[in-house]
């Protein structure tokens, strides 16, 4: 029987970054004022690929989901794993109403990913927004996964935090993470202060002043938590039928 | 009246059944698909046992007829449905639910689940028979040869009696509890064997820990009504149709392929001395059993 084909990206990170974003990070900003709009995508400094949003009061869409991943062509195509498969024309347009949000996430890959958006009038070249700097209004959601724990930075402010990530529980338990965790940042730091979190629980940073989220390990639990749950679970199986 | 009598006891009748009831086997493999999932089997098997009763309306009783089966190799696959990384609710909605969320993450693939039920031990609990007499040519004998020729080449006509079942009855295989539980621990294993080598520890970790109790993974995926071994026994019997199977092959070789007794046409009634044996031929010979014994009649000449 062949293995399951999981993205190593998706558990080989152990850190985010809300200005490099990968599968585990992502950014919702609200678009307020109607018009069209010109994103880049961008992986350090260079540009992966152009997007366009158009942001339309007719416009039925409450949340457009930007893949960052699929439009700078990293993911594999259907059936044929050797090309990356890039988007076609019109999967480079999104509209979103302006009451809505757009939320720009990395569905596979190593990510590395920020957004570079201004108005899509040559004319007007200024900014409108930049994931590398968020601000009041935007947010940042992450999931972490490897238990241990974690020191959370907003390399823009005075921000400091400490983050811990709980075990999981016992295999086939039917583990549901509770509701995420929401954070306020603010030019005095982070409220809560304190985060503790289950496995793959969401953590949600609800900016109020200009940010930068750091995310780094400081201790990781996998070793030590892996080497107990591994003999736990073999003590649960000695005491259960083995199969032949 | 018939010019010739043979008779033979319930007694000899029963060692005559076990000589038929020994020279039974049966192999074969195939499979289906049901849907959500896909089974297929690879069997061998032999009866043992069985007690024999003639009666006095003409019909042969056999009960208690064990069916052992010496492969009973059974791999049912279907697709897993995965390992799920919950999404959550960036931006709840107050009328619908979730504005902005993130979605959940799914890993998913098909997993089969071998299961080896080599010797367990079903019982065709009646077969209700007739015997059957019918002549037969053997194909190899030519067209020109004479009855002598014919014994010479080893190919002589012959008349056959067959016990000819009206019916054959076999009980459900009987899956044991234990079974259900091999299973479940069998898709565990199936489950984890999944992962990826690579999968760092605490990857698998949380992996496995976002999965339901196994039993509800089965019982969701397969639709299973009630234990896991019912739907084991089910799924042999009658969605694979083993018993259909059981009673066809069965009924076929005592109808059709072992005769219980045979004899020679012309059939030799001298055969002491140095002389090419006497015959005698058979004709419109029939096959009765009282409740004491098989009594076979026919004509001469």
């Amino acid at each position: 029987m062949s293995k399951l084909d999981i993205d190593p990206a998706l558990f080989a990170q152990s850190g985010l970054d809300s200005g490099a974003l990968t599968m585990l990070g992502a950014i919702v900003h609200r678009f307020e004022k109607p018009g069209e709009y010109r994103g880049t995508v961008r992986r350090g400094d260079d540009i992966e690929n152009v997007f366009y949003l158009s942001v339309d009061p007719e416009s039925p869409v409450a949340a457009a989901d930007i893949d960052l991943a699929r439009l700078a062509g990293s993911l594999p195509r259907q059936g044929d794993a050797a090309d990356c498969c890039c988007p076609k024309p019109a999967e480079t347009r999104f509209s979103v109403n302006p009451r809505g949000y757009a939320l720009f996430r990395v569905s596979g890959g190593k990510g590395g990913y920020s957004v570079n958006m201004r108005r899509a009038d040559p004319s007007e070249d200024t900014p409108v927004f930049n994931s590398t700097l968020l601000d009041d209004g935007q947010i940042f959601s992450a999931r972490i996964l490897r238990p241990g724990t974690y020191s959370v930075a907003n390399t823009r402010g005075r921000g400091r935090a400490a983050l811990t990530v709980g075990r999981p529980p016992k295999p086939f338990s039917g583990y549901r993470p509770p509701e995420p965790l929401r954070v306020v940042v603010t030019e005095g730091g982070f409220d809560p202060e304190r985060m503790d979190l289950q496995p793959a629980q969401g953590l949600i940073f609800e900016c109020r002043a200009p940010a930068r989220i750091v995310i780094k390990p400081e201790r990781t639990g996998e070793d030590r938590g892996g080497e107990e749950r591994t003999g736990d679970e073999r003590a649960e199986r000695r005491r259960r039928p083995r199969a032949e | 009246m018939s010019h010739l009598t043979i008779a033979a006891s319930e007694k000899s009748f029963e060692q005559l059944f076990k000589l038929v009831r020994d020279g039974f086997t049966f192999a074969k493999s195939d499979g289906g698909s049901f849907g959500p999932f896909s089974a297929s089997y690879t069997i061998a098997l032999h009866l043992e046992k069985g007690t024999i009763q003639l009666n006095n309306d003409g019909t042969v009783q056999i009960k208690a007829l064990d069916v052992v089966w010496d492969t009973l190799l059974l791999k049912v696959c279907f697709d897993f449905p995965g390992f799920t990384i919950p999404g959550f609710c960036i931006i709840p909605d107050p009328w619908n639910g979730c504005l902005v969320g993130i979605p959940d993450i799914h890993i998913g693939g098909p997993i089969c689940i071998p299961l080896n039920l080599s010797e367990l031990v079903s019982e065709i609990s009646e077969i209700r028979a007739r015997l059957d007499a019918r002549y037969f040519v053997d194909p190899g004998r030519l067209p020109a040869w004479s009855d002598l020729e014919a014994e010479f080449a080893g190919k002589p006509n012959k008349w056959r009696i067959f016990i000819d079942p009206d019916f054959v009855s076999v009980d459900p295989i009987d899956i044991p509890a234990t079974v259900g539980n091999l299973f479940e621990n069998l898709v565990e294993q199936a489950i984890e064997d999944l992962l990826p080598g690579w999968l760092p520890g605490f990857a698998k970790d949380i992996l496995m820990a976002f999965l339901a109790p196994v039993v509800e993974i089965v019982k969701g995926v397969m639709d299973i009504f009630d234990s896991v071994e019912d739907f084991i026994q089910d799924l042999l019997g009658n969605q694979l149709d083993l018993l259909g199977i059981i009673e066809t092959i069965v009924a076929d070789h005592f109808a059709n392929k072992y005769p219980i007794y045979q004899f020679e046409d012309p059939y030799p009634i001298l055969t002491d001395g140095p002389l090419i044996p006497v015959k005698i031929p058979l004709r419109n010979l029939k096959a009765d059993v009282t409740s004491q014994e098989m009594i076979v009649t026919g004509d001469i000449g």
